[in-house]
């Protein structure tokens, strides 16, 4: 036995022991920057001393040095009808000097669990020649050059729990703090268990007023509607992060063949954008507008635009814009139809304002595909990761439309933390109503910061936002956790508070904080703290919520991504156009059939606390052994003559006796 | 009704009812009368409570029976379990296919458990369902394995089926554990013994650092709350494999009935009663000598089963 152990334990430490990178032969490097605290985002990947002959294949794989090309995730360009768990790059060119440069979408485990990549599984970038030879079954390729990548603590890298402390879902822009949080909350001396799913600000709201996750994540106070049907009735907000809307763009100078970085855009640019007449006709063209070329001047622009990337899900993010757009008069009466440049228009296209987008009211908060004829091309879909991939593989939002570089240009609304995760630009915005001459903000530090000198107080009296005609960045705008208030045990209520503590305190920090976000700012931070009192204060106790544990999401529930639902927004359902009601993907359980009534009752019955069974039972039989004899002996004597003690039952018996 | 009224009588040997001693069951049959009939007509408030006596007898003895097979016979059940997969963990070390990370099938042995402090040496399965938990202590599926980083959770009853985790209640600080993984020896040593409330949580998921967690159930024969060990590691881990399932059942975190059974169990309980009335009527047609050595066989053989699909049913670390 003890040479098996003996054995055992030294397979164990050959296999854990990591090998180093062997030297290249032909000098070929790779390196990607950045290379270390990655969360899911685009990384440069640099190689040198390639030959300029051959294109270069790309591919994210697993493992500091990948065994093997089949340790490398080869999906490439996205297949027709999806979005797929991975990138790579097959066709990139080598300069005449050996050198090239790509930019790889490299993801951890949540967004490709093929691979698993996280802080405890190092993964890397795999560059190649495309020289023609076959793949080697064992090893890479002979012309392969490796690059470490080394992901941030996330979800994955937590010890795995049954129920986690504190579940979460909403708003998308929230994401990349929130993984960031939950990778470094889930270790050290006063662990928290964080589940994070990434839906919207109405899908986070949704399950939290239904009671389905404890905190919502949401830029936007519930509606009226939502509440007065809602199972939780007491919450707070505590602001937990500032970022932005961004209108992101892909485009490169058909002159210089550059990408464009720079572009501003006012309200009624982006309203043509949204709602001028798609397939070739004026919302195709924003880049021939007056005003667009006046806001843009000294640079050459691409022909087209493509339909816009918008989000086809009941979002946060498409009620600002849309709040945008109605507050500044331009936009408003282009949407309506009564655009002074377009009456005047010496441009061949023929509408202004679609007729299907014409007089559509705003704020909304669900973008949708109107015109049955331009489905093809106009094309919400859902999810601002889909949306953001999209325009970052220069995708136009219909499947199978064709882009050319130069000639058409890919824009679309996410958020400015997934932009900068995908370096894609983002576009300079003027306020509403701006003056003339007023300069266009950019969503950085400052324009961000300006902006929230602007906020004004919604309807429900403690939840704010931007003055989309104030000064500064006028889609800035601040993540709120939803927190409730009552019907929480101590155990939880702990719990949320810390999480609070730790998004507003120590998340904030320069490292935990990814780019794209503004630190909370005093006041903000004052309001965090006062929620999260009330949550510590919140009496009452509801202990179903507490010891029910869930059977179906567990803390490695990342099914709202992109996988478990199309990404489509369902364009036209029987009911008409614009089915709004996203479905929530992630955090509903589902109750497996059983087989009969009564073995369900009885598994409703003991599923409940069973300590007792056990006594019970056992109590029951000495009973049963106590009464079973006493009547078994009474039974048996004998029948006195004149009835005695079972005088009744003598009766009885005479009568039947007689009766025949 | 009738028959089990007379079956167990002693007197009448065989189908000759007319020589029953008492006299109301021996009331003769009218001509023109169905049989059953008559009995009901002459079904007496005596007769039901002597049924109902009876079947109390029953009840309790058989209640009885369950106990002891619970704290006693179970635990002869869990030995042979024990030596069938110490044999079968001893092979898969030497193969060097023990399982160290991503899905475990549940079932297989996946360490061996030792505590010289309580004399505890059992070979861990993965899963904790109290199906599970008969042959030995289990490992939480979402735990990583003993020895490497994390918290490695294992439950274990403390009284059925061998009680193994019966002492761990009595271990102090500083006892060591140890514990033998495909990846190697690891040890550990008691930091606290606690008496966690009911809440899964906080058993499973707040736990810092390279730990073990023994869980268990206390009052002894009650399961209503868990008792914990927590053990630190010493040394370094292991390295662990991606892959653990993230999502835990109810019935695994201990203290809860596993209702996997509960057809099993549904459809066993019938097949004996089936059984016992088929031995009441071969009683009335053998005799009784004969019945007992037929019957007896199979009617222990289907309680046996009886009680082995309603173990489950109590708490799964009972």
């Amino acid at each position: 036995m003890l040479v098996v152990l003996l054995i055992a334990v030294i397979l164990a430490a050959v296999a854990v022991v990591p090998r180093q990178p062997a030297a290249d032969a032909a000098g070929r490097t790779l390196t990607v920057a950045p290379a270390s605290d990655l969360t899911g985002q685009v990384v440069a990947a640099a190689w040198s001393g390639f030959d300029p002959a051959n294109s270069v294949s790309l591919f994210q794989c697993k493992g500091a040095v990948p065994t093997s090309i089949s340790a490398c995730y080869q999906v490439l360009r996205p297949p027709a009808g999806g979005d797929p768990n991975g990138t790579a790059i097959q066709d990139a060119v080598t300069r005449a000097d050996g050198t090239g440069v790509a930019f790889i979408d490299v993801r951890p485990a949540p967004l490709l669990p093929e691979l698993g990549c996280a802080r405890s599984q190092d993964c890397s970038v795999v560059a190649f020649e495309n020289d023609g030879s076959p793949f080697p079954t064992t090893g890479l390729p002979p012309t392969a050059a490796v690059a470490r990548l080394q992901f941030a603590p996330g979800p994955t890298d937590c010890p795995g729990v049954a129920t986690p402390d504190v579940r979460t879902e909403g708003e998308a822009s929230a994401a990349a703090a929130m993984y960031t949080w939950s990778g470094r909350v889930c270790t050290g001396a006063e662990p928290l268990a964080l589940d994070y799913t990434e839906t919207s600000s109405n899908g986070g709201r949704r399950s939290f007023l239904s009671g389905e996750v404890d905190v919502a994540l949401t830029s936007l106070p519930p509606g009226a509607p939502e509440v007065s049907s809602a199972a939780r009735k007491d919450f707070a907000y505590a602001p937990v992060d500032v970022t932005a809307v961004a209108v992101a763009f892909n485009l490169t100078d058909p002159t210089t063949g550059q990408r464009i970085t720079e572009m501003t855009l006012s309200p009624r640019l982006l309203a043509i954008l949204i709602a001028g007449s798609q397939s070739s006709g004026r919302g195709s063209h924003l880049f021939d507008d007056p005003e667009f070329l006046a806001l843009n001047p000294g640079r050459s622009w691409p022909l087209f635009t493509t339909a816009p990337m918008l989000r086809g899900e009941t979002n946060a993010d498409t009620w600002l814009v849309t709040n945008w757009l109605q507050q500044d008069t331009a936009a408003r009466s282009f949407l309506d139809g009564t655009d002074a440049t377009c009456a005047a228009a010496s441009l061949p296209q023929i509408d202004c304002v679609d007729r299907f987008w014409k007089g559509i009211a705003y704020p909304t908060d669900i973008f949708e595909a109107r015109n049955e004829s331009t489905i093809g091309t106009y094309f919400p879909r859902r999810g601002t990761l889909t949306n953001a991939r999209r325009l970052f593989n220069f995708q136009a939002p219909g499947e199978g439309v064709p882009t050319s570089v130069g000639v058409d240009g890919v824009l679309g609304v996410i958020d400015v933390v997934t932009a900068r995760k995908f370096g894609l630009p983002v576009a300079r915005l003027l306020p509403a109503n701006a003056a003339p001459g007023t300069p266009a903000v950019a969503p950085d530090e400052s324009g961000m910061s300006a902006a929230l000198e602007t906020l004004k107080t919604n309807d429900d009296g403690v939840t704010q936002i931007v003055d989309p005609s104030g000064a500064g960045y006028p889609l800035t705008k601040i993540d709120y956790a939803m927190v409730p208030t009552s019907g929480l045990t101590e155990a939880k209520r702990v719990d949320v508070a810390a999480f609070l503590a730790y998004a507003a305190g120590e998340g904030q920090k320069t490292g935990l904080l990814p780019p794209g976000y503004l630190p909370l700012t005093a006041a903000l931070v004052a309001r965090n703290a006062a929620a999260s009192d009330a949550v510590v204060a919140g009496a009452g106790t509801s202990p179903s919520s507490t010891l029910n544990i869930p059977t179906d999401s567990g803390f490695g529930d990342f099914g709202a991504f992109d996988s478990s639902f199309s990404d489509f927004a369902s364009p036209f359902s029987d009911t008409g156009f614009a089915d709004t009601s996203s479905s929530s993907p992630a955090g509903v359980g589902t109750v497996k059939g059983g087989s009969t009534g009564l073995i369900n009752a009885l598994r409703d019955f003991l599923g409940g606390d069973v300590g007792m069974l056990l006594p019970l039972i056992v109590a029951l039989g000495a009973i049963a052994l106590v009464a079973g004899p006493i009547l078994t002996f009474r039974a048996q004597r004998p029948v006195p003559a004149g009835g005695g003690g079972l005088d009744e039952d003598g009766d009885e018996d005479g009568d039947g006796a007689t009766e025949p | 009704m009738t028959d089990v009224r007379e079956a167990p009588r002693p007197a009448p040997a065989g189908p000759d009812r007319a020589e029953a001693p008492s006299s109301e069951v021996a009331a003769p049959v009218v001509e023109g009368e169905g049989r059953v009939g008559a009995y009901l007509r002459h079904v007496t408030r005596r007769d039901v409570m002597l049924v109902a006596g009876r079947g109390l007898i029953v009840f309790g003895v058989l209640v009885a029976l369950y106990v002891v097979y619970l704290f006693v016979i179970s635990g002869l059940e869990h030995g042979v379990d024990q030596r069938g997969l110490d044999e079968r963990f001893r092979t898969s070390l030497a193969a060097g296919r023990a399982p160290i990370g991503g899905p475990i099938q549940d079932g297989r042995p996946v360490a061996r458990l030792q505590i010289p402090a309580i004399g505890v040496d059992q070979i861990v399965v993965e899963g904790t369902r109290g199906t599970l938990l008969k042959q030995g202590p289990g490992h939480l599926r979402s735990s990583p394995l003993p020895g490497q980083a994390g918290n490695a959770v294992i439950m274990g009853r403390r009284a059925a089926y061998g009680g193994p985790f019966d002492a761990v209640g009595s271990l102090d600080e500083g006892d060591v554990i140890r514990t033998v993984t495909g990846q190697g020896r690891s040890r550990y040593e008691v930091v606290a013994v606690r008496d966690a409330n009911k809440d899964g949580t906080n058993v499973v998921s707040r736990r810092p650092g390279n730990r073990l967690t023994l869980v268990t159930s206390t009052p002894k024969y009650r399961a209503e709350r868990r008792l914990v060990v927590e053990a630190r590691l010493i040394g370094r881990p292991e390295g662990t494999p991606p892959g653990r399932p993230g999502e835990m059942t109810r019935a695994e975190l201990g203290l809860q009935s596993d209702s996997s059974t509960v057809l099993p169990l549904l459809l066993w309980s019938e097949l004996l009663l089936l059984a016992a009335c088929a031995a009441v009527w071969l009683s009335r047609r053998w005799g009784r000598w004969t019945t007992y050595l037929v019957a007896a066989p199979v009617l222990a053989l289907l309680v046996l089963l009886v009680f082995d699909s309603a173990t489950p049913l109590l708490p799964s670390t009972l």
